[in-house]
């Protein structure tokens, strides 16, 4: 019994405990908890508070925003009409801006025309610079020298170049210029291609080229070796384009579009590939520039008679191209700070006769067409400003000699023609003896110059003529062939490099026979020996003398009518100064529009 | 409606893959080498030939042709030879300008030919009538280009009012390309004043590309309100005592327009390929000036390019005029719906 007393009371006492204990802890539980929920309760609301406070300030700073936004544009604003009265008050910007016949590719291994030569020359060094004089002077190369037998030469390139990346352009950098070129084998490829065996870079200011074969003017031609920066142009190689030049891509073709990666005194800012290209100067140009050089340069694509001639009157042009008519240049020249200059475009206009077609095949036909031709006539009536030739290459060139034995003398024409195997023939039957003469219809003038030249034929020879316009493409194309190139091609012939024997070699060497520079099909391998030893002369001297004794050849074989050179003609604000119109031309196409050399004093 | 659309596109599809081959054989055919054209005349043939092979132009014509077309299914018009990259990159660059110019210049074209079309209609052999008629035989007669020049010199030179070239000022930044379209470019970035520059450049291009096809849709609107004007539907509207205006702008100019809105969308359409005079004067970087020079260079794929999409836009602008014909036209619809 006491035993389940006691365990009764135990029980009690458990029971006790538990009844004392549980109702405190639950009490102490829900107190704890009322207080966590007190506190929960606290911070919601200070979180809540917190939150509103956050929403106003965030509120406030939108605010503060949007009236700091609002200051920002009136400030700009203001800005922008302080900026606009400063440019009023600050001198005029220096601009240069030429009209040229597009497009212009500013890729110096792919352009070869007017306009991007004339590009080149802003935004690239040439490895040497031509003269004036017809000379050449040391540019990025300071110095050169040449093996004895005249296939090896090593040039040092000077110092402290900087392209417009601010790299420094070295031997590297020459070296690979010139594998460029030859690599994609357009635009001035053609120069090196035939003779650039290889290319060496002995250190980092020396380089060598070894040539194929002696090649006399390589040094005159590397007026147009463009310097080019290395390292920028890898940086932006494209693989697998439609140019693949392997292992490097499109060698920076696509890129070079639209930029430039030269040391020249200008860099490019913009390029609209079908407007213009927009430029700058470069403020670290290693060769000292004009006090008054241009700060910018656009050169745009025009040739738009009417356009040009509102553009120079609004003064929103300095230079029109040169492809403005007569009338035009006449109406500019009138007008008050315009003037209008013309200098050698270093190309001779010639009647390309194809000796193999009867009856040119017959040199007293030739030489009878030779005689007979109005020149004076052709030049006053069609071109005005150009000169009566007087050799074979253009007046001024280096290595030129006067030679011209032709002029117009009817009885010395009917004299010729007498003594031509076909003369009995020619007398019963006339008709037989049409002369077809093939001018380009992408330049009009030579129709009247083809229509001068076929009434003089027929009016003194009695002599038909059939005048045939051609577009430039057919003329290429038929000239391929001695079959289908006709009796005369009319064209005009540039120079390749400042030299006569680059006219000399591409318009009489046999191996040019299938071009357009030649309808002639002369086929001489003598003619062709001895252009090739004059080529190969390394000495100056000797060198020219053999290009005249080779001028006054062919005058003599008569191969081709010599019309006259070719002058270019262009006007100019007078505001600027401009050595090509003060008759210090350089005759390689390009460098007369020299923005190192050009100089501009805005009218106020 | 919907059938109808359906249809006219159809037909487009066919078109130009009809016009695709004829425009790709005749451009392989025209004299002269395209390759020899582009490289330059002294680019030795070594070169000429390592190119020619770079864009298949040593194979057979079909061969090229299938080339060519597999390419364009990809988006790929092919590689210019004249601007030395893609065509289709050619047509997004110069297309835009275009259109802007050509939008314009239809706006000109539609507010100018109905309002001289509708005085002259109520004005009938009155001197409103003659005047109307003298600017509508100058306009059709003088072509655009030389209203380009006369506009030029008139309002550039002796009235320095509009710039002389080019689509926006040097001295405005050009808005972040988009669309490609200047106008919509500059309202994207929010730039008002470019929107302005370039609507400011365009006004006299515009004009001068409009004239001739405002004065003909003028002639056009007029004659037919003077035939309709006659007409029994006119007279009884009239003789119920219905107000002029009604009269004139709900019973006599809709139908008047039918045949203005058929030459109109024609003179629109055809602006693509005819503004390239008026683009080269004010050296507009449109794309009917790059179809000319890619013509003259012999670029292969670009004639072919500029040829198709000028097809497309000539056809999109046909199906347009047809389907606002026959909203007015209730004959059309019924037509169409078998009625």
């Amino acid at each position: 019994m006491a035993v389940v007393l006691r365990k009764i009371d135990m029980l009690l006492v458990v029971l006790l405990i538990i009844a004392i204990i549980v109702p405190s802890v639950a009490i102490s539980y829900i107190t704890g908890v009322s207080s966590d929920i007190k506190t929960l309760k606290d911070v919601t609301s200070e979180l809540v508070t917190a939150m509103h406070a956050l929403a106003n300030a965030t509120a406030n700073i939108a605010d503060a925003v949007g009236t700091f936004e609002i200051t920002l544009a009136e400030l700009e604003s203001r800005l922008a009409a302080l900026n606009r009265t400063l440019a009023g008050l600050l001198p005029k910007p220096k601009l240069l801006r030429v009209g040229f016949a597009w497009p212009t590719e500013p890729d110096p291994a792919v352009g070869s025309d007017y306009s991007s030569s004339t590009t080149f020359t802003a935004l690239y060094d040439p490895l040497v610079y031509p003269t004036a004089a017809g000379d050449i002077i040391p540019w990025v190369a300071e110095n050169w020298t040449v093996s004895a037998d005249g296939l090896t030469w090593n040039f040092t390139i000077k110092e402290g170049i900087k392209f417009h990346s601010n790299r420094t352009l070295g031997a590297k950098d020459v070296a690979f210029s010139m594998d460029r070129m030859t690599k994609i084998g357009v635009g001035y490829g053609y120069l090196f291609i035939p003779f650039v065996n290889e290319t060496k870079v002995l250190d980092d200011y020396n380089v060598q080229f070894v040539l194929k074969k002696q090649f006399g003017p390589f040094l005159y031609s590397l007026v147009r070796l463009y310097i080019v920066d290395k390292e920028e142009i890898m940086a932006h190689i494209v693989q697998g384009g439609t140019y693949d030049y392997p292992p490097n891509g499109d060698l920076g073709r696509d890129w070079l579009l639209t930029h430039d990666a030269g040391s020249g005194p200008y860099k490019v800012k913009e390029i609209k590939r079908e407007q213009y290209i927009d430029m700058v100067r470069f403020n670290d140009y290693w060769a000292p520039m004009p006090p008054n050089a241009a700060d910018e340069i656009t050169y745009m694509a025009l040739a738009v008679p009417a356009t040009e001639r509102t553009m120079m009157s609004k003064r929103e042009l300095e230079i029109t191209s040169q492809w403005l008519s007569e009338e035009v240049y006449a109406a500019l020249d009138g007008t008050g700070g315009i003037d209008v200059t013309t200098f050698p475009g270093g190309d001779e206009f010639y009647y390309m006769m194809n000796n193999k077609k009867p009856p040119l095949d017959d040199i007293y036909v030739r030489r009878a067409l030779a005689y007979v031709v109005d020149y004076e006539k052709i030049v006053r009536d069609v071109y005005p400003a150009s000169l009566v030739a007087t050799s074979c290459v253009p007046v001024g060139t280096p290595g030129y000699v006067s030679c011209q034995i032709y002029h117009t003398d009817v009885n010395k024409a009917l004299e010729e023609l007498s003594k031509s195997k076909y003369y009995p023939d020619i007398v019963q039957h006339p008709e037989n003896y049409v002369i077809e003469v093939d001018w380009c219809a992408e330049v009009p003038p030579e129709e009247k110059i083809a229509m001068i030249f076929a009434e003089c034929v027929e009016r003194d020879l009695g002599l038909r003529v059939d005048v045939v316009e051609t577009p430039w493409g057919k003329m290429i194309e038929d000239m391929t062939t001695e079959a289908t190139s006709p009796h005369i091609e009319t064209i005009f012939v540039a120079l390749h490099y400042s030299e006569a024997g680059s006219l000399i070699e591409s318009r009489y060497h046999s191996k040019s026979a299938p071009t357009w520079e030649q309808n002639e099909w002369l086929l001489n391998s003598t003619l062709d020996a001895a252009i090739e030893d004059a080529l190969s002369t390394v000495d100056k001297t000797e060198r020219f003398s053999k290009y005249a004794e080779l001028e006054r050849t062919i005058i003599a074989m008569c191969p081709s009518l010599f019309l006259f050179d070719h002058m270019i003609k262009m006007a100019y604000q007078t505001y600027i100064d401009w050595p090509a119109a003060r008759g210090e031309v350089i005759p390689i196409m390009g460098y007369n529009i020299d923005p190192r050399t050009i100089q501009i004093y805005p009218p106020s | 409606m919907s059938v109808y659309i359906a249809k006219r596109a159809a037909y487009i599809v066919f078109t130009l893959f009809g016009l695709s081959i004829l425009v790709f054989t005749l451009a392989r055919v025209l004299p002269g080498d395209p390759v020899r054209m582009a490289l330059g005349p002294r680019t030795p043939p070594e070169i000429i030939e390592q190119v020619r092979k770079q864009l298949r132009l040593d194979r057979p014509l079909y061969e090229q042709y299938f080339y060519w077309l597999r390419d364009v299914a990809a988006g790929d018009l092919g590689y210019s030879l004249y601007t030395k990259r893609s065509v289709t990159h050619d047509v997004l660059e110069f297309l835009p300008a275009s259109l802007e110019l050509i939008i314009l210049a239809a706006i000109f074209e539609i507010v100018g030919a109905f309002l001289l079309g509708v005085i002259a209609g109520r004005f009938s052999y009155k001197w409103p009538d003659n005047l109307v008629r003298v600017f509508s035989y100058v306009g059709i007669s003088i072509p655009s280009f030389v209203w380009a020049i006369i506009f030029q010199l008139l309002f550039t030179w002796f009235l320095p009012l509009f710039p002389t070239i080019g689509n926006i000022s040097r001295d405005i930044p050009s808005p972040p390309k988009v669309t490609g379209f200047l106008t919509l470019d500059s309202l994207l970035a929010g730039r008002f004043d470019a929107f302005a520059n370039v609507l400011w450049h365009g006004i006299l291009p515009a004009l001068a590309l409009c004239l001739g096809g405002m004065a003909q849709d003028a002639r056009i609107i007029r004659t037919g309100m003077v035939e309709n004007k006659d007409k029994d539907y006119i007279t009884m509207a009239t003789s119920q005592g219905l107000p002029e205006r009604l009269i004139m702008f709900k019973y006599l100019l809709k139908p008047s327009i039918i045949p203005a809105i058929t030459v109109m969308g024609m003179d629109i359409a055809g602006m693509l390929g005819n503004a390239f005079t008026v683009e080269i004067v004010f050296r507009w970087p449109g794309f009917s000036k790059y179809g000319i020079e890619v013509m003259k260079n012999v670029d292969l794929n670009a004639i072919v390019g500029v040829v198709l999409v000028i097809g497309v836009i000539f056809a999109i602008m046909n199906i347009i005029a047809d389907i606002l014909v026959a909203y007015v036209d209730p004959r059309i619809r019924l037509m169409e719906r078998g009625e």
